[in-house]
């Protein structure tokens, strides 16, 4: 069985775990030079700004709503992303790193997955304070599916 | 602006070489011979940082811990792996704000 991991919000969440005080507050994180929306928090979604808008198109929900609006800061991410890899790493035999946020998590052998994919996300949610949702299935493609239903 | 509690830093996680230790060298009077022969090798990356993926390290403002040795400017090694105990001390979210504090588990 494979599973697949995926990091919440994963830039907006990164912010997030060194400044408390953005928790259930819409948080934006904008590209290079501060051209288009990259990552939202839920909260944000829920505003209804999109992915990939460019940010002076939407300077009046930012405005209206208090908006806290981060730019890009890799060095941050690639951190936080290689110490969530890692705890996947010591969590079982294999993993496959998809993409920052992402990776695919060799589950075989394991008799309770449930269990062990809860035991996962509450461990990365503790060591790192990211929230992740991971999707368990017989291939990559149906994980991946699956994840969006955690 | 208020002047934050504690500034998170970025930690260098470049090898850093075992060094010596010198068991002995505290002692007064004169050195142990054998201490010649010691091969005790510390590497402080790994006496101070349990778990790697848990530590942040965060400078300290102000002198509200002064009294457990806390002082302004130290720079203190967080493990988010680690479990509260009674007189822990740890970093808090108060006011959701960082800060420092130590645990007092109160029995009811």
């Amino acid at each position: 069985m494979i599973a697949l991991a995926d990091c919440n919000n994963f830039y907006a969440s990164c912010e997030r775990v060194f400044r408390p005080e953005l928790c259930n507050k819409p948080v934006l994180v904008l590209s290079n030079n501060d051209g288009c929306v990259i990552a939202r928090s839920n909260e944000a979604k829920a505003l209804g700004i999109k992915m990939g808008v460019p940010a002076f198109k939407i300077k009046d929900i930012i405005h209206n709503n208090n908006v806290n609006v981060f730019s890009s800061n890799f060095t941050l991410y690639g951190d936080m992303s290689n110490r969530v890899m890692s705890i996947y790493a010591d969590e079982c035999n294999a993993i496959e790193i998809y993409s920052i946020d992402e990776a695919f998590i060799n589950m075989s052998g394991i008799a309770n997955l449930e269990e062990k994919a809860v035991s996962i996300r509450n461990k990365v949610k503790t060591w790192t304070g990211i929230p992740v949702s991971i999707g368990v299935s017989k291939t990559k493609n149906i994980s991946k599916n699956c994840k969006s239903y955690s | 602006m208020k002047k934050k509690q504690i500034s998170f830093l970025k930690i260098n996680s470049e090898e850093l070489k075992d060094l010596p230790i010198y068991e002995n060298a505290v002692q007064c009077g004169f050195p142990s011979p054998a201490d010649d022969f010691l091969d005790l090798d510390i590497n402080l990356n790994d006496y101070l940082v349990k778990h790697k993926s848990a530590t942040f390290c965060v400078k300290v403002n102000g002198s509200s811990m002064d009294g457990v040795g806390i002082h302004s400017g130290d720079v203190l090694i967080v493990d988010r792996a680690e479990s509260v105990q009674n007189n822990s001390i740890v970093l808090a979210v108060i006011d959701n704000e960082f800060t420092v504090k130590s645990i007092k588990k109160k029995c009811r």
